[in-house]
């Protein structure tokens, strides 16, 4: 099977948000990877992190949708423009953001995703177990 | 020009602060969205002017940009902007407060210049997470639900009351407002000694350093008040908005007690009482077109420290022509605060399309222009005429507290005086009044310092002896280190 672009890696990514699925999300990363998201912090590095984070996410909020405006793709990164909405149901809190984000392919996997969104008007996500060892890493 | 070259001349005119530059670059409908800023910029006009206060306060700035991708009239990048905030202090650290972070940016053109202008970024990284905690010792204003959505991050104490004086602003965009535009400040902290009786203006006479006794109905005037050895115990505007009321609409000191305690022992026909009136201040330039809708007096009339009692959004108030920034602006009085919260959004409303900013009180303007607040706690034992007041002193008015002792002090002439500081390097954020010395040794201290906007430079006001003289350099010592300053006359600015 031919590895994944970056652009595809960012459609599946979006994709699979929405569609709230941390597991197909796990898939996308490279063991190593990094993901950052400013309402998972602190930055969440390989698989396993990075799949507790999302699920803790997904855990807590609901009526999630990604909107991809544009996805421009040069040689191994993609960087993309769109919006986010979502519902944590544990504030009633409704989330919408324009957000960009950079992705950068290694191994046809993504090996860094960088949402860049302003998360200062809404309480973190994490806040919660969203930390986990990597087991793969160690 | 390519959509990377507009980006990087952008970036690069940016970090230079050549607002000129940016203008340039910028199609006449041109459009810019900066998270830091709270709307997208629409018209190069607008975008010029929220640019050049943006790169007014800051410094040292650089931009290391990432992957760039260009793709037909757009460019998206990833960016690191590093800098340095100007007039923000240090951290308690010492450290300088900067605004360092990673973006991504998306520019689209349209024959030749940019039409829009995308940047992306997390303002957690930038702006404070959350307000300060409070403590029930004191009390907080009846506007403290508007001003925490204002954004306030920092409160002082203030007559027992939680006053806000910081936002999630920078020093340069409440500057600019204040100077340019319009800004509102919630000081219900500033409370009134509230004087009524027939012999009101009498008894405020008593208490205040200044002839009150002249005082017409809707008059203002500014004064001291002096304990009996001649120490200040504030300063005060005093404000007589009916025939039988006084308010003395004081700093941060028990006013209301000390004048209650000597009317208790006096055979003046007065009571005194502290009135539940907390005032906004609307000051700048646009203040009186953000009023002039809302007060039923015609605010255009009023002239300078001169009041009225009138409605403001149909709430009883005093409006006077008063204020802390040294220039235009106004205060109202509500004459309640049943209503507080309907007055503070009415005034943010009616603020909108003046593009009012909601801040505290912006020192580095007072400071540039010698307003200054005593407090009796905080006075360092400071009369009238070492404040530099001594035409707010009236010795030959009548009797007055304190009248026996500044008259013995104007004979012996004052032992300190209060002078400017042309301060060298930065400075951190005053917590304490800093030392000041000459070869004589220590010879007084930094009472106020800040960065001046007007002068780009650091500056302060010190309580210094009598002997130093304007033009003197002294050494201040404060928490990064030990430097040269200049004594100079006050104000810095006319």
């Amino acid at each position: 099977m031919p590895s994944a672009t970056p652009d595809q890696l960012v459609r599946q990514f979006c994709a699979g948000f929405s569609a709230r699925n941390a597991t197909a999300l796990k898939a996308l990363f490279g063991p190593h990877a990094l993901f950052e998201f400013p309402f998972l912090q602190p930055r969440l590095v390989g698989q396993s992190e990075i799949w507790a984070g999302l699920e803790r996410a997904f855990e807590i909020a609901d009526g999630i949708a990604i909107e991809l405006q544009v996805v421009k793709e040069n040689g191994g990164h993609a960087i993309a423009e769109g919006r986010m909405e979502a519902h944590v149901a544990r504030d009633d809190l409704s989330i919408a953001v324009p957000f960009a984000l950079v992705a950068e392919a290694r191994d046809g996997k993504l090996g860094r995703l960088s949402i860049y969104c302003d998360a200062h008007p809404y309480r973190l996500w994490s806040d919660g177990p969203v930390m986990a060892f990597d087991t793969e890493v160690r | 020009m390519t959509p990377t070259k507009a980006l990087q001349a952008y970036c690069d005119a940016f970090v230079n602060g050549d607002v000129a530059r940016i203008g340039a670059l910028f199609a006449e409908d041109g459009r810019c969205e900066l998270p830091l800023l709270d709307r997208p910029l629409q018209g190069r006009d607008e975008i010029l002017r929220e640019v050049g206060t943006a790169v007014r306060g800051l410094r040292d700035m650089s931009v290391e940009f990432g992957p760039m991708i260009e793709s037909g009239n757009e460019v998206f990048a990833e960016g690191i902007f590093r800098s340095e905030m100007v007039g923000a202090g240090a951290h308690v650290d010492l450290t300088p407060v900067r605004a360092d972070f990673r973006f991504a940016m998306i520019v689209e053109m349209k024959d030749g210049k940019i039409a829009r202008l995308a940047e992306y970024l997390d303002t957690k990284r930038v702006k404070p997470w959350e307000r300060q905690r409070l403590y029930p010792i004191a009390r907080t204003s009846p506007y403290f639900e508007g001003t925490v959505a204002a954004g306030v991050t920092e409160f002082m104490t203030y007559n027992g009351m939680f006053f806000p004086i910081i936002y999630s602003r920078t020093p340069a965009e409440e500057y600019v407002a204040l100077t340019d535009r319009v800004t509102m400040w919630d000081v219900g902290c500033e409370r009134q000694t509230e004087i009524r009786g027939p012999d009101a203006v009498k008894f405020a006479d008593y208490l205040a350093s200044r002839n009150l006794l002249t005082m017409k109905t809707g008059a203002c005037r500014y004064t001291y008040c002096c304990d009996d050895s001649g120490a200040i115990i504030c300063d005060p505007v005093v404000l007589r908005p009916w025939d039988d009321v006084v308010w003395f609409s004081h700093g941060s000191a028990d006013l209301t007690l000390w004048a209650q305690g000597i009317a208790l022992h006096s055979d003046f026909d007065v009571k005194v009482s502290e009135p539940d009136v907390a005032p906004i201040q609307i000051q700048g330039p646009l203040s009186a077109d953000v009023l002039r809708g809302l007060v039923e007096a015609p605010v255009d009339d009023l002239k300078f420290y001169r009041c009225v009692a009138t409605r403001v959004a149909g709430i009883e108030a005093v409006v006077s022509r008063t204020g802390w920034s040294g220039a235009f602006g106004f205060e109202v009085f509500p004459l309640s605060s049943a209503r507080a919260m309907e007055l503070w959004n009415k005034l943010r409303e009616a603020g909108k399309p003046y593009d009012m900013l909601v801040t505290g009180p912006i020192v580095h303007r007072a400071v540039e222009r010698n307003v200054t607040d005593t407090a009796y706690h905080m006075s360092s034992g400071m009369n009238p005429y070492e404040a530099g007041g001594e035409r707010l002193v009236d010795l030959d008015s009548g009797p007055f507290m304190g009248r026996d002792a500044l008259a013995q002090i104007k004979a012996q002439g004052p032992r300190r005086h209060s002078v400017g500081l042309l301060i060298e390097g930065d400075l951190p954020r005053l917590e304490w009044y800093w030392p000041v010395a000459d070869k004589r040794g220590k010879t007084g201290e930094v009472r106020w310092a800040v960065h001046s906007f007007a002068l780009d430079r650091s500056i302060g006001i010190a309580l210094v002896d009598a002997a130093v003289q304007i033009g003197e350099i002294v050494h201040v010592t404060h928490p990064l280190g030990i430097v040269a300053a200049e004594v100079c006359e006050l104000p810095f600015v006319e």
